[in-house]
């Protein structure tokens, strides 16, 4: 069974990459080529995250297996998937296993169900996540999917709070569950705060051969989600019918399963996102690529042709590939503030979730103080996972607004930076077809603007059409999907049961016992988010950084390939000063008309 | 005098102090309630399937099933000889409901009542397990409806204020569907437990819908049965319910309820041939929809709905095997087998049944203390007193107190000492032969050797200087257990072995 087609953003994108790609290769910038040729298969491939969620044994794996084809997930009465698979694109099939230590180990691919039900190797090591390369055409668009385990009690699940981090950074999230029941409570709640913080989600509802009623509850799950105010789809599917169509090629019964549909929204889904995002992000790296081509080929042109400015223009340059490479020092002024404002933020990260957690702590402990624990420690418990998981998710939704704006600052300073070499670079350049001043400092390599700050852009990065943030996005770090159960969740539980089962009944005992068990939770969770928040962090600033490097080498390379121009031009004798000067008039021309292109498709790309 | 003897010495005591005031009419029909059969609640998660095992172990549809949430009002099922049915408003008297028979069913018509006004439903049919014990359906926790969450809420905390139900329940089977350990339903089903009271001693769990685990292929049952054990064996289930059992509600209100025209419609469709009916038994749509099957698509939607898929794929598999000789006491039989519900019956009769007067004696005490402080009258700290001194001396109580320490793992023993222990406090059946690890039809003399072998074990652990203090404790009560179970016994008598005279 195959897909027909990749998804690929638009043809006109691809086009417009591939003319760049050439002009660049061919005016010798071989470091530009390589960036738009990224871009380019960012743009027909680049990963796209859909989580896949839910309660337990809701059939999450077997959707997942159903979709591929391919037995890739764990599937068991028995056991519980315990750690997330994450399943993307590859030649061949391959597998890894990533232990608790982030050491990687390589296993057959064939295996990789057991480790994702076991969690672990033998008694040797935990797993943090397992990863799967399958030679499946649905995943040659850059689909990467993720099997979670399930979380238990919606919101009100201990691990709730990892889960909706897991949610605010995937691309897509399924939302599953059976047609044995409709929603509850907690499940809604669940559905309304994911909607807040997940730009695409959808729920299935899943083993709809084996319920005769599965059209009633779908009704009534319709119901539940319009009370709650929700514009999200409920797809039904049969993983059954799915396999069973797939083996026998039973195309009428394929579709029975509801799989093709859910294919489909998926895939129209992610077209969408291309067409939003990376397509724009094409177009900005065509135009600040092209920009510094064109300012190369303009400053030898004006050598050639007027060389009484070729001594000023030879100093001028000397300054501003001091300045380009000045920037690609650790001591330059963008690399300082990346450092102390991520600093900044961890700290202030860190002192908000402590705030936070103690906040908690002394609501929880006043409740407990107020009655008896024993007594109402099954609406404790819930209404205690589900504050903590209120106060991690805000937590988190602060922080990468935090991020946001660091992101913002470095942009803003990065670019006052290029508009000073701007200057010292291609100066005089006038723009031969329209005669508007185009010159470097305008062609800011930062992309459309502004980052939408904000709810928005906290909440799917991969929403905002930042250059930065897609860019971060797009090499998202699998570790930051990884929903982790948090195992000791007030399993001491039982201790509170115990003073109360046995009837010495002290209500003093009980509250100690309460109180320990909510701090050992509370601990617990407060450790679990600050790991998150430093890898998050971590990832993020290595991201930013990285890109901000390779844009100052690029300009580096750019003072230098206009100054080497510049220097030909002196030497050049007359006549194949001409020759030359024409030449780069031709090119120059061409490589206009190119951006003149992208800055058509960019501006009529939605945001 | 027994230990219910004197807590319904106590009760009596506790009426006359009473006299004239609000409380006493909640203690005389407490005292009531020591003679009626066991009450036993129905409790667990929205859509775990407590209606449909009610209707299973009553033998009749009459709690109402629905593939939406159901159960909006706590039921009380009584044994009664015509089918009767009555609603308890919040803020009304109680008044008759028509309680209407349609096919196999009984139909509950609340007429102008709306589901959030009422304090409980009660309906009375002829059923002979309802003379053995009352069952209450309760609706489930987790609802989206918060009133009927509230009010399963305040069911099974027992809400003393409720004149109507004023002591809850004697014991509770918890329906379980499949869970996590780390799961927050988990705690949530499982912490019910404390709210009424319950001991290892008066619950059990019952892994429900089992046709359904694994997504119901052929061996879901067996697997459910892989997961039964293996909560079984979870200590923290054990420190909150005897043992778990898996049960198809589902496959068991079939098998109680099947009718001889779907039996035939059942026939019917065994007779067609492999090729026609295995394309319609891949799904439930497929089933009804079919074209051209003998039977018409709204009693084969009928059918599916009272079998469930892997219901009615059991009962074809049977049938076709079976062929024309297939009688439909022997589908019932299957049905009923594969459904788990004569494990939980013969469960539920020596478990709680065997108990009964020491439940309910356990629960008037509760009634007596609850009252008291409710109400402290001058007699209260007395009556207070005595309820505390009854629940010191009686040996049954020290038993279940044991067992509840033993499972909530308070008592430092290896395992097979706490095996043995448990087993002896009547952890798996209160028959002495239970008790004792020996077969029921073991003869006196073994019995007895038994239980001095028992005793003299428990003894030397009590005087060891080497046991701690805990351990003393158990192993003292572990004594007295086999003094007990040896008074039980018929007098030893002198017995002379004769010797076969030499040939």
């Amino acid at each position: 069974m195959s897909f027909p087609g990749t998804v690929i953003g638009s043809d006109q994108i691809l086009q417009l990459l591939d003319q760049a790609i050439t002009e660049t290769n061919r005016l010798g910038r071989q470091d530009l080529a390589g960036r738009l040729t990224a871009q380019r298969d960012q743009v027909t491939s680049g990963a796209w995250h859909v989580l896949v969620a839910g309660e337990f044994k809701k059939g999450k794996s077997a959707l997942v297996n159903a979709l591929l084809g391919v037995p890739v997930c764990g599937t068991d009465a028995v056991a519980f998937t315990a750690v997330p698979t994450i399943i993307r694109y590859g030649p061949a099939p391959a597998a890894e296993v990533v232990l608790d230590s982030g050491q990687r180990r390589t296993i057959d691919p064939a295996q990789a169900a057991r480790y994702a039900t076991e969690g672990a190797i033998g008694e040797e090591a935990r797993l943090e996540s397992v990863e799967v390369a399958l030679p499946r055409e649905l995943l040659r668009g850059g689909l990467v999917l993720i099997d979670t385990p399930g979380i238990g009690g919606g919101f009100a699940a201990a691990a709730a709070a990892s889960t909706m981090r897991a949610m605010s950074l995937a691309d897509a999230v399924l939302v599953v569950s059976d047609a044995s029941q409709e929603y509850t409570a907690a499940e809604v709640e669940l559905l309304r705060r994911a909607a807040e913080i997940c730009p695409r989600l959808l729920c299935v509802l899943t083993k709809v051969d084996f319920y005769p009623e599965w059209q009633r509850i779908l009704e009534i799950n319709k119901g539940h989600l319009r009370r709650a105010g929700l514009t999200v789809d409920i797809l039904p599917v049969s993983s059954v019918l799915r396999d069973t169509a797939l083996q026998s090629g039973d195309q009428p019964l394929n579709a029975e399963s509801g799989f093709p549909a859910l294919v489909n929204r998926l895939r129209a889904q992610l077209a969408a996102q291309r067409e939003a995002v990376s397509s724009t992000r094409a177009a900005e790296a065509v135009q600040s690529s092209l920009a510094q081509v064109a300012g190369t080929l303009d400053v030898e042109h004006a050598a050639l042709t007027r060389p009484e400015e070729q001594a000023a223009t030879l100093q001028r340059l000397d300054q501003a590939r001091e300045r380009a490479t000045g920037l690609r020092t650790p001591d330059a002024r963008w690399q300082h503030v990346i450092n102390d404002r991520f600093a900044d933020v961890q700290s202030r990260a860190d002192e908000d979730l402590q705030a936070r957690m103690r906040r908690l702590e002394q609501e929880a402990s006043d409740r407990i103080k107020a009655g008896d624990p024993a007594r109402e420690w099954a609406e404790i418990v819930p209404w205690l996972y589900q504050r903590t998981n209120e106060e991690l998710t805000d937590a988190h939704t602060q922080m990468m607004k935090l991020i946001n704006d660091v992101v913002e600052e470095v942009g803003r300073l990065f670019d006052g930076e290029v508009a000073m070499i701007g200057q010292l670079t291609g100066g005089g350049y006038q723009r031969p077809t329209a005669g508007d001043g185009l010159r470097l400092d305008q062609l800011s390599i930062r992309g459309p603007g502004k980052l939408e700050l904000g709810m928005h852009a906290a909440r799917g990065w991969s929403l905002s059409s930042s250059v930065v943030t897609t860019l971060v996005v797009a090499t998202l770090h699998p570790g930051f999907l990884v929903v982790l159960p948090i195992t000791a969740a007030l399993g001491t539980v039982f201790a509170v049961k115990a003073v109360h089962g046995f009837k010495t009944a002290r209500v003093e005992a009980a509250r100690t016992e309460a109180l320990r068990s909510v701090a050992g939770y509370l601990n617990q969770a407060r450790v679990d988010a600050n790991r998150a928040v430093q890898n998050i962090l971590r990832h993020n600033r290595a991201q930013i950084r990285d890109y901000y490097l390779d844009r100052a080498t690029e300009l580096a390379m750019t003072a230098q390939a206009e100054h080497a121009a510049t220097v030909r031009a002196v030497h050049a004798d007359r006549s194949s000063a001409q020759q030359r000067a024409s030449q780069t008039a031709t090119d120059l021309a061409r490589v206009t008309t190119l951006l003149d292109e992208a800055g058509r498709v960019r501006g009529v790309r939605p945001r | 005098m027994t230990f219910a003897d004197r807590a319904r010495a106590l009760l009596a005591e506790a009426v006359t102090a009473y006299r004239g005031r609000p409380a006493e009419r909640r203690l005389l029909a407490v005292t009531r309630h020591m003679d009626e059969p066991l009450r036993v609640a129905i409790a667990g998660r929205v859509k775990a399937g407590k209606s449909t095992l009610l209707n299973a172990l009553v033998g009749q549809r009459v709690a109402a099933t629905d593939a939406g949430e159901c159960t909006r009002v706590v039921t009380w099922y009584t044994h009664g000889e015509h089918p009767s049915a009555s609603a308890h408003p919040r803020d009304a008297e109680p008044r008759p409901l028509r309680l209407e028979p349609r096919g196999t069913a009984l139909v509950l018509d609340l007429g102008d009542l709306r589901a959030d006004d009422l304090n409980e439903l009660r309906v009375e049919i002829p059923s002979s397990w309802l003379t053995r014990m009352t069952l209450v359906d309760t609706p489930g926790m987790g609802s989206l409806s918060e009133s009927v969450a509230r009010q399963a809420q305040e069911f099974l905390a027992g809400d003393t204020d409720r004149a109507a139900d004023p002591d809850g329940v004697d014991a509770v089977v918890y329906l379980l569907r499949q869970l996590h350990a780390t799961d927050v339903d988990f705690l949530e089903v499982l912490s019910d437990a404390q709210f009424s009271h319950s001991t290892p001693v008066n619950a059990v769990g019952v892994l429900s819908r089992s046709d359904e685990v694994g997504g119901g292929g052929p061996d879901a049952i067996e697997q459910a049965q892989r997961i039964a054990t293996r909560y079984r064996d979870d200590p923290r289930l054990r420190s909150l319910v005897q043992t778990v059992l898996p049960v198809s509600g589902l496959l068991g209100e079939a098998g109680a309820t099947l009718r001889p025209e779907e039996f035939a419609d059942l026939m019917r469709l065994a007779g067609l041939p492999a090729e026609t009916t295995a394309p319609m038994l891949l799904s439930a749509d497929r089933f009804v929809a079919a074209p051209s099957v003998p039977v018409p698509a709204d009693r084969r939607h009928r059918l599916v709905r009272v079998l469930g898929m892997y219901g009615l794929r059991l009962s074809l598999d049977a049938l076709r095997q079976r062929g024309a000789a297939a009688r439909r006491g022997d589908l019932v039989a299957l049905l009923t087998r594969r459904s788990g519900l004569p494990e939980l019956r013969r469960l539920l009769l020596t478990q709680f049944a065997e108990r009964r007067d020491v439940l309910k004696a356990d629960s008037a005490l509760r009634a007596i203390d609850a009252v008291t402080r409710a109400d402290p009258i001058d007699a209260a700290p007395w009556l207070r007193q005595q309820v505390e001194r009854l629940r010191v001396s009686a040996h049954e109580l020290a038993e279940i107190r044991l067992l509840t320490e033993l499972r909530t793992g308070l008592v430092p023993a290896a395992p097979d000492q706490l095996a043995h222990m448990d087993r002896l406090l009547g952890g798996e059946g209160s028959a002495v032969g239970t008790r004792l690890g020996l077969p029921p039809e073991a003869p006196d003399a073994e019995v007895r050797a038994a239980i001095a072998a028992s005793h003299g074990y428990w003894r030397r652990v009590a005087h060891s200087p080497l046991s701690e203090p805990v351990l003393v404790r158990a192993a003292e009560v572990l004594m007295r257990t086999c003094e007990g179970l040896a008074a039980t016994l018929p007098p030893a008598r002198a017995t002379v072995r004769v010797a076969p005279p030499p040939e």
